[in-house]
């Protein structure tokens, strides 16, 4: 077991060292810590000590070793559904590659009802406007932004318009608002009337919602800016971040960008969005090719508008959102031409986000990108619950207002150990979506510990199944030919045909104990955890 | 006219209160915050000087008056962003400008581990300092102040709660200092927004956390325990793209877990995943490996129980077993140079106890902390004098107890710093009398930048000076001597 099976195309000739020793492992198995300096540190000589690699910025060839063997329907599902399985793989088979992007795409045509009624039942306030929220919670309207960081991960588990639901967990990076801070009374309106309302609609709707929002406003700080006062940090994260991005503007644009934009604030009786011409400088503007006299107070609003319109359109933006896109669902250096060709659709459709995925999802850029992308902690996680087939959710009636994070047990401690909470990233720009930021050593045992987590601890009872064990979850009962069980569970899993010399280390984890071909009941008891975690863990589940 | 350094802070200086003259431009990027005046009609960027001046001829008298600020718990609504008036004393060493000389300290030979403790929640440093002869102190404190009874002098002005008493042989060793009045001049009073901001130590453009920028920028050495967070993950001051930290909760805990048939350390799991991981070659073979490095190093400490030396008797608590790993890791000869851990639940708003109440909150957590800290100072021995300890917090506590027997969010707070080598037994910065005209907004102000006594233990005692690297957009004022 020491060459894979299929020659690579850049292999030297040298035969191979076996998997163990090129890690530094005793051949014998176990651990050899020979290479790791321990010989070193008992002598006099200074200690050897194992080093943690830079992370380059951006990977390409994440797994360059592997011979990722993949379905056109299972790369799709992989990379746009929050939890992807067989089922919904042969979904895209059944109904054809091209017309179950189109139904994804027309998302409100999906029946949701599931997901929809249990965020309903369990985290009311993540539907609800910024003053509903007040009052229902009775003042204590931060906890609308735990119901609403919850809700993603119910949504993720439990939804069928799978396309849409990753954009919307796209887009709140794109247009950040922190759940955890000072915005965190408005996060859920904000979800819901702003990045689930726009979602696949255009940008220039979803940009001018977002920038009037209390959420945003609060967040970054334009409530307080006034025309004695500018604060600048909307004006400029709405060049940065939002639209133009960096090396587009001069910090002139900055400074007008953010007098355009005072006046704009809350009010904070009604908690909602409120104009107050008083606070709007008045004043020539220019930002850009942008400009107007701007000597009207009364038109602060319509300015307002004509701005975030001139910003949406922009080829700068359209390149930049494009580029989101691509690094999102394609891979972490998309090509110049590539993002140019998506900006064009972008420009060409009106800003239209569904037209951009559309031309994505059907590029060849896309289908060569197989393996191209690490997965994320929600995605694994969400995969992992939805696995062992959940039929509900449990919670006490009211729990949003005694301890909202326990409505999904264990799980919101877990994406906290792996700095993945939804919507808790504590910067404005949004959680990092490219490997280096979740391949790193403390990334791979935060993820290696919620997968024996989910496998080992024994089900959450917030997550009851009708399945009363993995092997029922799964379909693996006593008989069944190990071997097969292997295959099925590792394809059926991670969607990836595995190597015969990767199958026989899952072989191998269920056979442990036994001698025969088929599964024992002892087996399925002791040797399924033992080899799901081992699966969970592996490459193929990361790639996505 | 480019960007000038200048410090955010200065939108707390006089000049800024003349709204019709002088227009502070807030850039989240600090360095690029400019003032703008309006001299002869016409409007031209001046340094904080020139702003001062302008102010000072033609309004001589400030007439200072704060909008009523409505107070809540969490510290006061303000009609108006930023303008305090008692936070003009000793703003001296805060205005910076790139005009005013930018000191610079020799660096040390450096090589001490820094242990950074972060105190979450708004440590009340007016509950662990008494000022006896401060009758505001006395009067707004009430049963929660430190009397002569009820702690120990530290110098004829100030004494420390004798909860803190295991402490006092550090202190008298000259190896505890304190600084007064310290914090992060922008801290808004807000938990979140203030840890992150304390942690990240620049502007929010900036996303590393500063001693993420130490580590990056002090040495390119890649070695796996370079900077270890306890706790369970890595926390903000520490990071960067440029190197990757480790988290672990207990040094007993970092293994991997799974089920029994994984045998020891989980060896049957770290076999297999090295197997499939060193197939996949490239970045992600190398990122396998360095983590299954870092596993096997630790087995091999966790191999050896630990006892603590000295007879350093560490208390029975989280905050106990995480120095107690430090100091094991310590003295494991990783290559560590950051610890970083965290002590939680200071933010008392009832019931903060009195000094005379062992069971009070605020006596245990203190006697916790002093306690912990004395073990971990007897048993490192002689790797004590290659040591600092630093606390921070995200913000101190008003002044005046609240009707629940506790405090509020405040401004200003005390930094405990520790080390053999720290020049202790002084209190450094200032704090002035507690009188309603010297507090802001009922808070103790801030007269040192907490960044400044960071950056002379960056610089002297782990021997970085690129401190413009590790505190960008701050400048260091005169150096407080600590270290």
């Amino acid at each position: 077991m020491t060459a894979p099976a299929s020659p690579r195309p850049d292999a030297d000739q040298r035969p191979l060292p076996s998997r163990r020793t090129a890690l530094g492992l005793a051949a014998a198995g176990g651990l050899a810590v020979s290479s790791l300096g321990q010989a070193a540190r008992a002598s006099a000589a200074p200690p050897v000590r194992p080093m943690s690699p830079v992370l380059p910025e951006t990977v390409s060839g994440l797994a360059d070793g592997l011979d990722l063997q993949s379905s056109k329907a299972w790369h799709l599902a992989r990379r746009v559904c929050p939890a992807p399985t067989a089922a919904i793989a042969k979904e895209i088979t059944t109904r054809g590659y091209t017309a179950w992007i189109d139904r994804q795409l027309n998302w409100k045509k999906i029946s949701d009802t599931k997901a929809d009624a249990l965020v309903k039942k369990h985290l009311s306030f993540a539907t609800m406007t910024g003053i509903a929220v007040y009052k229902a919670s009775r003042k204590q309207a931060w906890i609308a932004a735990k119901a609403m960081s919850t809700s993603r991960t119910i949504r993720q588990v439990f939804t069928k318009r799978y396309l849409y639901e990753s954009m919307v967990d796209t887009m709140a990076d794109h247009l950040y608002v922190s759940a955890d801070g000072k915005a965190s009374e408005f996060v859920a309106w904000f979800d819901w009337a702003v990045l689930r309302k726009y979602a696949l609609s255009t940008y220039s709707s979803m940009l001018y919602a977002a920038i009037r929002h209390p959420a945003m406003l609060i967040y970054l700080d334009n409530q307080l800016s006034t025309r004695t006062a500018i604060n600048e940090n909307l004006g400029r994260e709405l060049l940065e971040l939002h639209t133009v991005g960096v090396g587009n503007y001069t910090e002139d644009d900055v400074l007008n960008s953010a007098r355009l934009l005072t006046g704009h604030g809350v009010d904070w009786n009604k908690r909602t969005y409120a104009y107050t011409p008083g606070n709007h400088y008045v004043g020539a503007v220019r930002i850009m090719d942008f400009e107007d006299p701007n000597t009207d107070l009364s038109k602060g609003p319509a300015l307002l508008k004509a701005y975030l319109s001139y910003l949406a359109h922009h080829e700068a933006t359209a390149r930049h959102i494009a580029r989101r896109l691509a690094v999102r669902y394609v891979s972490d250096t998309p090509s110049d031409d590539f993002v140019a060709s998506l900006a064009k659709v972008y420009l060409d459709n009106d800003t239209s986000l569904a037209a951009v995925m559309r031309a994505l999802l059907l590029s060849e850029e896309f289908a060569a990108s197989v393996g191209a992308k690490w997965r994320r902690p929600q995605e694994t996680m969400a995969t992992m619950i939805k696995l062992r087939r959940p039929s509900t959710i449990k919670a006490p009636k009211n729990q949003q207002l005694k301890s909202v994070w326990d409505i999904t047990g264990t799980v919101q401690w877990l994406l906290y150990r792996e700095n993945h909470q939804p919507r808790m990233w504590p910067v404005v720009n949004g959680y990092p979506d490219q490997a280096p930021a979740w391949m790193a050593t403390q990334a791979l045992l935060g993820h290696w510990y919620s997968a024996n987590a989910r496998v080992n601890w024994g089900n959450d009872k917030q997550w009851p199944s009708d399945y009363s064990s993995w092997a029922s979850a799964l379909g693996v009962k006593k008989g069944q030919v190990i071997t097969e069980v292997a295959k099925k569970l590792t394809s059926t899993i991670t969607g990836y045909t595995w190597t015969d010399e990767h199958l026989a280390i899952v072989v191998q984890r269920l056979s442990d104990g036994g001698t025969g071909s088929t599964l024992s009941s002892g087996q399925v008891k002791d040797n399924l955890g033992p080899a799901l975690h081992f699966i969970f863990a592996s490459p193929y589940f990361m790639l996505r | 006219m480019p960007g000038q350094n200048l410090d955010a802070s200065l939108r707390r200086g006089e000049a800024l209160l003349h709204e019709d003259l002088i227009t502070p431009l807030h850039h989240h990027n600090e360095a690029q915050n400019r003032l703008l005046a309006t001299v002869d009609g016409s409007t031209r960027v001046v340094t904080p000087e020139q702003a001062n001046e302008l102010v000072a001829t033609l309004r001589p008298n400030t007439g200072i008056d704060d909008p009523a600020a409505e107070h809540t718990p969490t510290g006061p609504r303000l009609a108006r962003r930023g303008f305090f008036r008692g936070s003009l004393i000793g703003l001296g060493g805060l205005l910076a400008a790139s005009a005013a000389p930018r000191y610079s300290f020799a660096a040390g030979t450096g090589g001490d581990l820094l242990v950074c403790i972060f105190l979450r929640g708004g440590f009340d440093g007016l509950a662990a300092l008494g000022v006896p002869d401060d009758s505001n102190y006395n009067n707004l404190r009430g049963a929660t102040r430190v009397t002569s009874s009820t702690g120990f002098a530290l110098n004829s002005t100030y004494l420390l709660n004798n909860n803190f008493a295991p402490l006092k042989s550090i202190w008298d060793d000259n190896q505890l200092a304190i600084v007064l009045g310290s914090g992060h001049p922008d801290v808004q009073r807000s938990h979140f927004e203030d840890q992150d901001l304390c942690e990240r130590a620049a502007k929010a453009n900036v996303r590393s956390g500063w001693i993420g920028r130490h580590i990056a920028s002090s040495s390119s050495e890649s070695g796996t325990f370079r900077a270890i967070t306890i706790g369970d993950r890595v926390v903000l001051s520490l990071t960067t793209t440029a190197y990757q930290s480790l988290a672990m909760s207990s040094v007993d805990s970092f293994a991997l877990n799974g089920s029994w048939k994984e045998g020891d350390n989980a060896k049957r799991l770290v076999s297999d995943l090295g197997a499939i991981y060193g197939d996949a070659g490239g970045v992600l073979a190398t990122q396998a490996k360095a983590t299954l490095g870092a596993l096997d190093e630790l087995a091999t400490v966790r191999g050896t129980t630990y006892a603590p030396a000295n007879g350093a008797a560490y208390p029975d608590s989280t905050w106990g077993s995480g120095l107690k790993d430090i100091a094991r890791l310590a003295k494991a000869d990783l290559g560590m140079e950051v610890a970083c851990i965290d002590y939680g639940g200071w933010d008392m708003h009832q019931n903060l106890g009195t000094p005379g109440n062992t069971n009070g909150q605020f006596s245990r957590l203190a006697s916790d902390f002093a306690k912990g800290l004395k073990a971990f100072r007897t048993d490192l021995g002689p790797i004590w004098n290659s040591v600092t300890v630093v606390t921070m917090s995200e913000f101190g506590r008003r002044v005046q107890v609240n009707g629940d027997g506790g405090t509020d969010h405040g401004h200003g707070n005390l930094m405990f710093l520790m080390g053999g080598s720290i020049n202790g037994g002084h209190i450094y910065g200032s704090m002035p009398t507690l009188s309603a005209d010297n507090l802001t907004t009922g808070d103790v102000p801030i007269t040192t930048d907490y960044r400044q006594a960071l950056s002379e233990i960056v610089s002297k005692r782990l021997g970085n000076d690129k401190l413009d690297q590790v505190f960008p957009g701050f400048t260091p004022g005169k150096a407080l001597g600590v270290a």
